[in-house]
């Protein structure tokens, strides 16, 4: 018989050591920095490609991360939430991309769109960050939700630009990834390899 | 392991925990390995806070007891411990926490 004991804590805490490193609030933020950038400089061809960087993850753990907290791989509900929560990731942005594409379409709906464009892409956004943070109990990213909330009403209110939008969150992001970076490496240092 | 609840007053239950979980060290490692599917030395090491020495005789203590299985693999040429929790392991610590609340319940 299953206990009943809880052992969600322990599960929760050991996955939450494991995504304190900072590493992908640094490639995210990076990103979307390189993103306006890209914008900007009407480059925004090359913008597909940016999100290659994500392949970095991996190798960045496996030189960060791992020698100093181990490696661990997560039970079946980690790894559930964790498809879970690309699920969702897939689906925003296929209803984004949909909206991008209706716009295309009828003139009423184009202005419609045009006009509260966005807000709808600021609330995917948000809405993503924020599921991220709920399935991941990784509590920084509904802050991010929040932040990316503050950033697009900004954007809307100031008509800072679409690629400075993306670029303050990125900026916002990467500083954070890498506070947490230096405290990670402070807080875990290399203790040696494996035995 | 024992009978459960037969008479709230007798403790000879308490003669049957399982002494191989009951260790406060080895109850560690297997909390942590049954929240995870695996995990590294490193990440034992780094969980637990006990030493390499220590950690590694409590290893060899629970896979002879056949409740952690433990794998020695090489990634890009650094050596890496994989280790997890058996089914017989997991359902050793389950049983034992079944087993405690029992006797602990004894004592109210």
């Amino acid at each position: 018989m299953k206990p009943d004991l809880n052992l969600t804590h322990l599960e929760k805490k050991t996955f939450v050591t494991s995504h304190e490193d900072g590493i992908v609030d640094i490639v995210v933020g990076f990103t979307l920095i390189l993103t306006g950038i890209l914008m900007l400089s009407d480059l925004i061809a090359m913008g597909g490609m940016i999100w290659l960087f994500a392949l970095f993850i991996k190798p960045l753990k496996k030189k960060i991360t791992y020698p100093r907290i181990g490696y661990v791989k997560f039970s079946r509900p980690q790894v559930t939430r964790i498809t879970k929560m690309l699920s969702y990731f897939m689906v925003f942005g296929t209803v984004v991309f949909l909206m991008f594409t209706i716009s295309l379409m009828g003139q009423s709906m184009r202005t419609f769109l045009r006009e509260y464009m966005l807000i709808i892409v600021g609330v995917s956004f948000a809405l993503m960050a924020f599921l991220g943070g709920m399935l991941s109990r990784i509590k920084r990213w509904n802050y991010y939700a929040i932040l990316i909330l503050l950033v697009f009403i900004l954007e809307l209110k100031m008509n800072l630009g679409f690629p400075y939008a993306l670029m303050i969150l990125g900026a916002a992001m990467f500083s954070t990834g890498m506070t947490l970076l230096i405290k990670f490496i402070r807080k875990y240092p290399v203790t040696g390899r494996d035995v | 392991m024992f009978k459960k609840k037969s008479d709230k007053y007798d403790f000879k239950p308490i003669a049957g925990i399982d002494k191989v979980v009951h260790e406060p060290a080895r109850m560690m490692i297997i909390a942590y390995l049954y929240v995870v599917e695996s995990g590294d030395f490193v990440f034992l090491m780094h969980q637990t806070g006990l030493t390499k020495g220590n950690l590694s005789s409590h290893l060899s203590k629970l896979e002879k007891a056949g409740y952690v299985e433990i794998k020695k693999e090489f990634v890009e040429k650094i050596p890496r411990t994989l280790i997890s929790l058996s089914s017989a392991g997991r359902r050793a610590f389950e049983e034992y926490q079944e087993n405690m609340k029992d006797i602990l319940g004894r004592f109210e």
